[in-house]
Formats: structure tokens, C-alpha cells, sequence
């Protein structure tokens, strides 16, 4: 029982052991550079996952959570030049509780009507960041973010901010993982399968789509912490509709539901395009792929897509190996 | 004092009456039945039973306390739950996944032990499932615990349906057309089960057309037609009331109902 669980453990330590290696033999920036991306849109795929994929409420807005985490982080760090900690927690809340503002409404919505609603709400969130000027100083976005210092180190290499970023994506990874593990995790998905039957059984349908609505953008919002300390400059071009549409395209590649399959489609979706810099115009063809892929895919679990089955496939032989239980610690 | 009492309960939609003036009883530890004709307004009687849709008039009581036109999310709680005419399993999550969905009221504990993954957590997650895996195993399903339950036949998925809502032990388990689709011997195995149910501290409001059934399960049944009880009584009395029959295959024919 005990050196089961020892080795229950011994692959995700590992796993964490290699990432965080990587900050530390990798000198080149750019490379650490794209590293840091992969943290930072890893956090927004898996958060989306967490309403779209496992809860089913698909969501085209949540670059709007991001660009409300990023700002609120910024304009606190640079008008009250508070430890960037309190900033990222600053950021979660604003989006969480904005979340929760627009997710009450929304969420009695569902399907396509949800789908609008949140393609509104993006577009307005990034209208009042381009419009509302005495805040955001507008189209010239926000200069002169200050860089995190955390225990009195300023973070300012890359490889320092890759550390950095992977314990936020690692801890946000956790907290999901932990979610999905539980009877909230499982509720989602009852809600994903079907909502008359989830409130037959006592669940609050309604509130759990909220709660976890408000979880993700919350999520979001830290992750557009780490992007505005990063990139020291933000503006609102980065926070627009594309990008709500290229997280979901990450979450439905890893596959719907299918949280390490969310962390390895950001990662694909980030380094592809980047070595194959010159085949950039194409990136939104796949996606309009993907996303046609998705309404065919409506209601389909996530061992129904071609990586969530071959995902399943080597994570099934990996816990045949191990001797485990099937069903346990699945999302 | 009866477990539930139905009094003067109407619903329509539109110009359509679909349940008008509807009362009934069900006392602890009966099987109750509701039979009608296709559209009589059985369905509805249980939507309005379990909040889906609000009374325009009347009261429902169960266990002393107004139910009537709460929030559907609430009824389990109290001790009533339901299975639906067209099965409603959550297809793509396993046969104990279902079963723990079934059970997750009576698993207690908040989001923060989820987060953080304590030690309360596990311990709740963990007798949830062994309760899970006994029912399933009364069932004789413990096979298929990890199956996901759309690759199930549909009888074990109905069977599936009545274990989700038994599971957290409700006083009144309402079922709406548990045989329908199922082969003579699932049907038999089906009434032998439902029959042992209100040994088992459940009772039974039951929604079926087949006859034998519910002639030889039933303690008491009324009839509907047109939204309005047209008859009730014990099975005896129901099978040779004239005006079921008439219901059932108008004036002048011959007894199907009473046929069995
Ligand atoms: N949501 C609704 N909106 C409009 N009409 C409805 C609705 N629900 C039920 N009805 C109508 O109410 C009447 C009663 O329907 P109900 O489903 O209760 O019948 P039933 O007795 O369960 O029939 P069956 O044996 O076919 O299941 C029908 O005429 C039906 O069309
Ligand atoms: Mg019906």
C-alpha cells in the first residue's frame, strides 16, 4: 500500500523535476521566452478547460479575463508599487469577481446564445480598455510595469521568470486537478452531460456554473499578471476576440474535458507556430478546422479527438505499468 | 399521516389542460401506481412533483412540508427522487460515476478540503464510493462500475437510472415507465426488484403502462385521462372499473386492461 503510493508519486515528481530543470539548463531567451508563453497559455487553456471543457458551457471571451487580470495587476503594481504577490492575487480576484458579475447573467444562457454572449462581453471588456483613457492610457497601452521582486530578488532574467511562471502554472494545475478529483469536479461534468438529470440529483446547477465560471476567469486573471510583469508593456490588441478563439482551439485539440491534453496542446500551439514562423497565416485556417471540429464534436468526451485517444491510449499503458486502479485520479 | 398527499393540483399549458384537478395519496411502504393513456398527464404530474414545472393551483405535501414549485435541486434533499421516461444517465461518465452524481448530497464536504485535497475529502470520497459499489453490487452491476454507461445495453442503463435515484436513500423514489423497452424476463426481474423496494424502507410512486406490472406490483393505483383522475383503487377494482376500460380502448371494447 505505502510503496504503491510512493510510486503513485514518483512520476509527476519527476515530470515537475524535468520542468523546472529547464529554466536552469537552458540559456537561450528566446527559447525560455516561448517557455514562459507555454506557462502562461497553458493556465488559460486548462482554466478554460475547466467551464468549456469538463463543464460544457463554451466560452469565446476569455481573453477578456486575461486582459482584466493583466491590467488590474499593472495599474496596482505601478500606482501602489505593491509586492507583485498581492498583485496576481489583485488580478484573480478582479477577473473572479467580474466573472461572477457577467457569469450569473450569462450562464442562464446556453449553447450558441452563450457563445454570442461571451464574444460581446470579450469585445466590450476590450473596448473599455481601449476607450477609457484616464485608466488605461487607451490604444498606447501601459508602460513601465514593474518586474516582480519576490524575496527581495528581482525577477529579471528569463530563466528567473520561467521559474516563476511554472510554479504559478504548476499551482493553478494542482488547484484544477484537485477540483476534478472531487464531488465538485464530478458535478461539473454531470452538468456538461446533462442538466435536468444534475439538478434531479441536487445539484445547483446554475451556481456550480458560476462558481466554476468565476474559478477559471479568476485563473485567467492570474495568468494575464504573469504576462503584464513579464512583457513590462500591455495594450489592448493583445486581449482580443483571436485570442479568446486560439485558447479555445487549445482546449478543444487537448480535448474537451482532458486537463494534460489542454497543457500539451498550449504547448503545441505555441512552439508550432513559432518554428514554423513562415507558415504563420495558416495558424488561423487550423483553427477554423478545430473549431468546426468542435460543434461536430458537441457532447463528445475527450477520448472521442485524436490526441485525448492517443492520450489515453499511453496513459492507459503508463497505469497498466503501474498497477493501478483504472477510474482513480482521472479527470 | 401519508407520506405524500396530492391535493387539487392542476398545471396546463397554453389552452391545454394537461393535469386539472389532480389528488392523490402515497402512504410509506406502498407501491403506488399511476397508469393513463398516452398524454393523460402522468409525466406532468411528476415534473410538477419534482419542481420542473410550477402548480398553477393546489398542494403538495410530502412528509408534512409544502413541496410544491421549489427549486428542482431541492427535492433530493427532502427524500424524493425520480427517474425519467427517456432515460437521462449522464452518458459519457462511468456506471459508479452515475452512481456517485446520485449520491453527491449526501457527500459533505466544502471546496476547500476539494482544493486542498484533505483529509476529510478522502474520507468522504471514499465511503462514498463503497456505498456506490454496495448498491451497484445489489443490483448485481459491480461488473460494470467502470463502464462508461452509454456502452451499456439499455436495460442495464435503465437499472442504472434506479440506482442513481436510489442511492441516497429517499423516502419516496418516483420511476416513469421503468419497463418501457424491456424484454418479458427484464420486465419480471424488474418487478421482483421494485417489489422488495419498500422492505427496504422506499416507497414507490410508479408511472407504467405495462399491466401486469402494475397489477401485480401495485398497492393502490389511479387513472388518468385528459389530465383528470378518472378512477382509482386496488388493482381488482381498477381492472374491472368500466370507465378505465372506456379510457383505454373506448366504448365497448374489450378489457385489455383487465386482459394482463
Ligand atoms: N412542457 C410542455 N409544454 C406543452 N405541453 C406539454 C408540456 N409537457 C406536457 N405537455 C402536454 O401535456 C399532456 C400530458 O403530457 P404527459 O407527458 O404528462 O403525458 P403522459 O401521461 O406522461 O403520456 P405518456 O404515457 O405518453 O408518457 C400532453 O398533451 C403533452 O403534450
Ligand atoms: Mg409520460
Amino acid at each position: 500500500m505505502k510503496i504503491q503510493k510512493v510510486k503513485k508519486g514518483i512520476l509527476p515528481v519527476l515530470l515537475i523535476a524535468a520542468l523546472y530543470g529547464i529554466p536552469f539548463c537552458v540559456k537561450n531567451q528566446y527559447m525560455l521566452r516561448i517557455g514562459v508563453y507555454v506557462c502562461i497559455y497553458s493556465i488559460l487553456a486548462c482554466s478554460l478547460n475547466l467551464i468549456s471543457g469538463v463543464c460544457g458551457q463554451v466560452s469565446m471571451g476569455h481573453a477578456a479575463f486575461y486582459g482584466i487580470g493583466a491590467y488590474a495587476s499593472a495599474l496596482v503594481a505601478i500606482h501602489f508599487g505593491i509586492n507583485w504577490v498581492v498583485c496576481v492575487i489583485a488580478a484573480a480576484i478582479a477577473a473572479g469577481v467580474i466573472g461572477v458579475l457577467i457569469g450569473i447573467p450569462a450562464l442562464k444562457l446556453s449553447g450558441g446564445y452563450l457563445v454570442i454572449c461571451t464574444v460581446g462581453f470579450g469585445e466590450l471588456v476590450r473596448l473599455i480598455l481601449l476607450n477609457w483613457v484616464s485608466l488605461t492610457r487607451g490604444p498606447m497601452g501601459l508602460v513601465n510595469i514593474p518586474r516582480p521582486v519576490l524575496f527581495g530578488v528581482t525577477i529579471k532574467s528569463g530563466s528567473q521568470y520561467m521559474v516563476v511562471a511554472l510554479t504559478l502554472f504548476l499551482l493553478i494545475y494542482l488547484i484544477l486537478h484537485n477540483i476534478l478529483n472531487s464531488k465538485y469536479g464530478r458535478n461539473l461534468k454531470a452538468i456538461r452531460e446533462d442538466e435536468i438529470a444534475a439538478e434531479t440529483m441536487g445539484i445547483h446547477v446554475h451556481r456550480e456554473k458560476v462558481i466554476a465560471f468565476a474559478i477559471a476567469a479568476a485563473m485567467a486573471g492570474a495568468a494575464g499578471s504573469l504576462l503584464a510583469h513579464y512583457m513590462l508593456f500591455i495594450s489592448p490588441t493583445i486581449f482580443v476576440g483571436d485570442f479568446s478563439t486560439n485558447i479555445l482551439s487549445m482546449v478543444v485539440l487537448g480535448g474537451m474535458g482532458f486537463m494534460p491534453g489542454s497543457v500539451i496542446a498550449a504547448t503545441l500551439l505555441t512552439v508550432i507556430p513559432e518554428t514554423l514562423r513562415g507558415l504563420d497565416k495558416y495558424r488561423m485556417l487550423i483553427y477554423g478546422f478545430l473549431l468546426i471540429g468542435l460543434m461536430l464534436g458537441k457532447n463528445v468526451s475527450w477520448e472521442t479527438t485524436a490526441l485525448g485517444r492517443w492520450g489515453a491510449g499511453i496513459w492507459g499503458k503508463i497505469r497498466q505499468r503501474r498497477g493501478l486502479k483504472e477510474g482513480d485520479g482521472k479527470v | 399521516m401519508s407520506l405524500l398527499t396530492v391535493s387539487d393540483v392542476s398545471k396546463s399549458f397554453g389552452g391545454l389542460a394537461a393535469v386539472s384537478h389532480m389528488s392523490f395519496e402515497v402512504e410509506t411502504g406502498q407501491i403506488v401506481s399511476i397508469i393513463g393513456p398516452n398524454g393523460a398527464g402522468k409525466t406532468t404530474v411528476f415534473n410538477l412533483l419534482t419542481g420542473f414545472y410550477t402548480c398553477d393551483e393546489g398542494s403538495i405535501l410530502f412528509d408534512g412540508e409544502e413541496i410544491s414549485n421549489l427549486p428542482p435541486y431541492t427535492y433530493v434533499e427532502r427524500g424524493l427522487t425520480r427517474t425519467f421516461q427517456n432515460l437521462k444517465l449522464f452518458p459519457a461518465m462511468t456506471v459508479l460515476e452515475n452512481v456517485l452524481i446520485g449520491y453527491q448530497s449526501c457527500i459533505s464536504y466544502g471546496r476547500l478540503d476539494a482544493v486542498f485535497h484533505t483529509r476529510k475529502k478522502r474520507q468522504a470520497e471514499q465511503k462514498a464510493r463503497e456505498r456506490a459499489m454496495e448498491i451497484l453490487r445489489d443490483i448485481e452491476m459491480d461488473g460494470y462500475a467502470k463502464d462508461r454507461c452509454m456502452n451499456l445495453p439499455y436495460g442495464v442503463q435503465k437499472q442504472l437510472e434506479i440506482a442513481r435515484a436510489m442511492v441516497s436513500g429517499p423516502k419516496l423514489l418516483l420511476l416513469d415507465e421503468p419497463a418501457a423497452g424491456l424484454n418479458p424476463q427484464e420486465t419480471d426481474q424488474l418487478a421482483s426488484f421494485i417489489q422488495r423496494l419498500p422492505g427496504k424502507g422506499y416507497s414507490i410512486l410508479l408511472i407504467e403502462h405495462d399491466m401486469s406490472l402494475v397489477m401485480n406490483i401495485s398497492d393502490y393505483i389511479y387513472v388518468m385521462d385528459y389530465g383528470k383522475k378518472i378512477a382509482q383503487g386496488i388493482p381488482g377494482e381498477v381492472q374491472k372499473n368500466p370507465q378505465v376500460i372506456e379510457a383505454y380502448i373506448g366504448k365497448g371494447g374489450k378489457s385489455y386492461v383487465a386482459g394482463g
